[in-house]
């Protein structure tokens, strides 16, 4: 009974909210440097789906639903809940922490989650509209009680500084973006300490083929650096006094004591992405392939592509509207 | 919370949101008619005429005006009195924007009416003190957006687009309209 009422809630809630700009998405991942006008509700609806391990089956769902605000014309904040959804069994060993997690050979996790929040801001310096090109700045905080690699229990905070830049082209027809991403996390899982930084570019360009309707494309870079201490090695061989791998550097971003570490894993993406706009609502969909990647050799890198930090395809699905 | 419940969940909200596509009707501010009379007053006009540029009216406007001229043809009256009357569409983030613009014999601005905007936001462009920083301009000056003409944060795309519109007008005034 009520699992019914919340789903009746939640779909009555759905179809009221029916009145949906600024801000909207045009890619997967990228995004532009617009912000809210001052006083503006926005509801945002994503889903990104990535597959594929190169190892068995792999379905992971992270799923976020997110409100912005505009505090000013150029000041923008959000707040995000995250939920994750895995599905997988893979096959190799060596693929962690997936096939510990699982219940190693022929097991498989299964799990829907809430795993977390975020609370961002977003201030827009220059307008693509009328100066040379757009810029804006991005910092957020994360929370995460779940691992978004294999949806285990962990405990993790993490913040970043987001660089977005948009240049238009043809009358604001063709709208180009780059964003730097950069991501300091404090991972604690049992015996284990990961301070991980973390670099994500990502380029889009995106056309209006017709009133309403966007098609783009998007590359998206992602690497980290770390050196993850695992408190149970210390002393053994290959690893120091303090549990830290002896042939990798490891990153801090303790006051004071600042360094990035060696690159663990990498991976770049490249896909197509197509926008619909109403006057309340836009949706937009894309997929991105991992074209390359690899890493240390403590990660799970094959053929060219990395597959424990990243997937063989990520289709994205966001959706917006305006109160 | 289970795996079925949790996507049963996600997937009707995903729906109530995306399949009842409201009807959204742009917003129509004024008629033909209704603009021309706020612009140019009680006047007669003359039969309408369907402007078709040349490409090399196209690139002189476009040099001269430093604003694309995407479309060949344009919709223009003319009064006893030499003013012009003019309807056109601006570019704006998702849909045109229809204006009318009214020139006065020497090719100076005499009025802007905003006649449907389909945007969410940026309907501020149609706050008469907005539209009255054109009056009286024309092709001498090419108008910029926090120079010559205050932005309205927040509906900047707009603004700029309206701006550019009307530098695109005030030259096709100054190398076609004039001499017809």
């Amino acid at each position: 009974m009520i699992k019914r009422l919340l789903l009746g809630a939640v779909t009555a809630t759905a179809l009221l909210a029916q009145t949906a700009q600024a801000g909207e998405n045009l890619w997967v991942y990228s995004k532009g440097t617009d912000t809210r006008p001052q006083g503006s509700y926005e509801f945002k609806l994503s889903n990104v789906t990535r597959v594929g391990k190169g190892s068995g089956d792999y379905r992971f769902n992270d799923l976020r639903p997110e409100i912005e605000y505009g505090v000013t014309d150029k000041l923008t904040v959000s707040g995000e809940l995250v939920f994750f959804d895995h599905s997988y069994s893979v096959d190799n060993p060596d693929l962690q922490p997936f096939f510990d997690t699982q219940g190693e050979a022929d097991g498989r996790f299964n799990q829907s989650a809430f795993a977390g929040y975020e609370l961002a801001l977003k201030y827009n310096v220059l307008s693509p509209y009328k100066d040379a090109f757009g810029l804006s700045l991005g910092l957020s905080y994360e929370r995460r009680d779940k691992y978004r690699l294999d949806g285990a229990d962990i405990n993790q905070d993490s913040f970043s500084g987001t660089i977005y830049l948009q240049k238009d082209f043809l009358d604001d027809t063709l709208i180009t973006v780059a964003n730097l991403k950069t991501e300091f996390e404090r991972r604690k899982t049992p015996g284990v300490l990961e301070e991980e930084i973390s670099v994500e570019f990502s380029l889009g360009a995106a056309y209006r083929v017709a009133p309403k309707w966007f098609v783009g494309l998007e590359f998206r870079h992602q690497s980290d650096y770390l050196n993850p201490q695992e408190k149970e090695e210390a002393g053994n061989p290959g690893f120091d006094d303090k549990g830290f791998n002896n042939s990798l550097d490891r990153s801090s971003f303790d006051l004071g004591d600042f360094r990035l570490g060696s690159q663990h894993q990498r991976g770049n993406y490249f896909g197509p992405s197509v926008h619909y706009a109403e006057k309340k609502w836009w949706v937009t969909a894309g997929v991105l392939w991992q074209v390359s990647g690899g890493g240390s050799q403590f990660s799970f890198s094959r053929n060219g592509k990395n597959y424990d930090e990243h997937e063989k395809m990520h289709v994205g699905f966001s959706y917006g509207y305006e109160f | 919370m289970d795996r079925r419940s949790f996507i049963k969940i996600a997937s009707l909200t995903t729906a109530g949101f995306v399949l009842p596509v409201s009807q959204l009707q742009a917003k129509t501010y004024l008629t033909l008619e209704q603009a021309k009379n706020l612009i140019l007053g009680d006047v007669k006009l003359q039969q309408e005429r369907t402007l078709e540029l040349s490409k090399e009216q196209m690139k002189s406007i476009q040099s001269a005006s430093k604003t694309r001229v995407r479309n060949n043809t344009l919709q223009t009256w003319k009064t006893e009195q030499g003013d012009w009357f003019i309807l056109d569409q601006v570019i704006g983030k998702h849909e045109n924007i229809d204006i009318a613009v009214g020139l006065s014999n020497d090719g100076k601005v005499k009025g802007i009416e905003i006649l449907t905007y389909r945007e969410t936001y940026g309907y501020e462009v149609a706050h008469p003190k907005w539209r009255a920083q054109f009056h009286g301009r024309d092709h001498r000056q090419i108008l910029k957006l926090d120079k010559q003409i205050k932005n309205i944060s927040g509906a900047t795309l707009s603004s700029r687009h309206i701006t550019d519109g009307i530098n695109r007008l005030t030259h096709t005034w100054s190398q076609v309209l004039r001499h017809l």
